[in-house]
């Protein structure tokens, strides 16, 4: 089980969601994807997109404006 | 263009132009929603098919992609093709809305003011540059001639920062106006402004300077009184 990141701070939502979706091909089934972000909507994104491509959401922190999703595929 | 005391013209301008404002906004955020929404579309979409795919390399032959996925594309396409016409179209708009509001402000920010008979009366508020320098003069200039003003107040209470290109626009001004034949005044020198022009070694030993624009108007009021008396005793 590897980690990978994904630093999405900055760009716009839902960018990080499209972040995560070319990053998809790279992940293997039980890795997780830590990925970091700053854009307003980018927790409901990031959970439609686990609901919808059925990945499990593990965690997601906040640190002032930014959020890190933990999402094991 | 003169300032009255009321400028309700310019008022019912800056209100027209403040809904403008809040209506292009209000559009934007829509534009946003939608830009949102088909984006989001399409990184679920890319999603599934990326998983298809990494199913079938790993040997899963019967991967699929949802049905909404494969009927999607097109409408995709159509939508985020539609959303950057419309972006295309808010940029012109908000160009040209700039592009006025630029000119009003402008306008606005050299306003000259008949302040009392014969006198006008100035506020300079923030920065100026050459370029602003050289409307303020022009504005100024003319409004003397057009009214024929003996004084003019030159009030720089909304000047915070001053440096020698500043104080050497306002010399310029002053000099100008003098040789018109009009006396200038210059009111509302704040502590820090005066402390830089000293610093500065700018020489404004030659120009008159008052507390404020109550003392200027009031210095221009008992000048003119004066000369009426005199007037009055040589005729």
């Amino acid at each position: 089980m590897a980690e990978q990141q994904i630093d999405a701070r900055g760009l716009r939502c839902p960018q990080p969601v499209l972040k995560i979706a070319a990053k998809m091909p790279e992940m293997q089934a039980g890795d997780v994807l830590v990925v970091q972000a700053d854009c307003s909507t980018f927790e409901d994104d990031v959970r439609k997109w686990c609901e919808r491509m059925k990945k499990t959401l593990l965690a997601v922190n906040t640190d002032g404006d930014a959020k890190t999703a933990r999402i094991q595929f | 263009m003169t300032t009255e005391l009321t400028p309700e013209p310019e008022l019912a301008v800056l209100r027209a132009e403040l809904e403008e404002s809040r209506a292009a906004l209000a559009a934007a955020a829509q534009r946003e929603d939608e830009y949102h929404a088909a984006t989001m579309d399409l990184a679920l979409g890319l999603s599934e098919c990326f998983q298809a795919l990494a199913e079938v390399r790993n040997g899963n032959l019967a991967a699929r992609v949802s049905s909404s996925v494969l009927e999607s594309p097109d409408e995709i396409i159509a939508n985020l093709g539609g959303l950057l016409n419309d972006t295309v179209s808010d940029f012109e708009g908000q160009i040209e809305l700039i592009r006025r509001q630029t000119i009003a402000i402008q306008e606005l920010s050299t306003p000259v003011l008949q302040l009392w008979t014969d006198v006008l009366a100035l506020p300079v508020i923030g920065m100026v540059d050459s370029r602003r320098a050289a409307e303020i003069m022009e504005r100024l200039l003319s409004e003397i001639v057009a009214r024929k003003s003996r004084f003019v107040i030159l009030d720089i209470t909304g000047v915070e920062v001053v440096d020698t290109k500043t104080a050497d626009h306002f010399i310029k001004l002053i000099r100008a106006a003098s040789l018109l034949g009009t006396e200038c005044i210059v009111t509302g020198v704040r502590p820090a402004v005066a402390q830089t022009l000293v610093e500065l070694g700018v020489d404004l030993s030659s120009i008159a300077t008052l507390r404020d624009l109550h003392a200027g108007l009031h210095h221009c009021l008992k000048e003119m009184s004066k000369r009426r008396v005199q007037e009055s005793a040589v005729g």
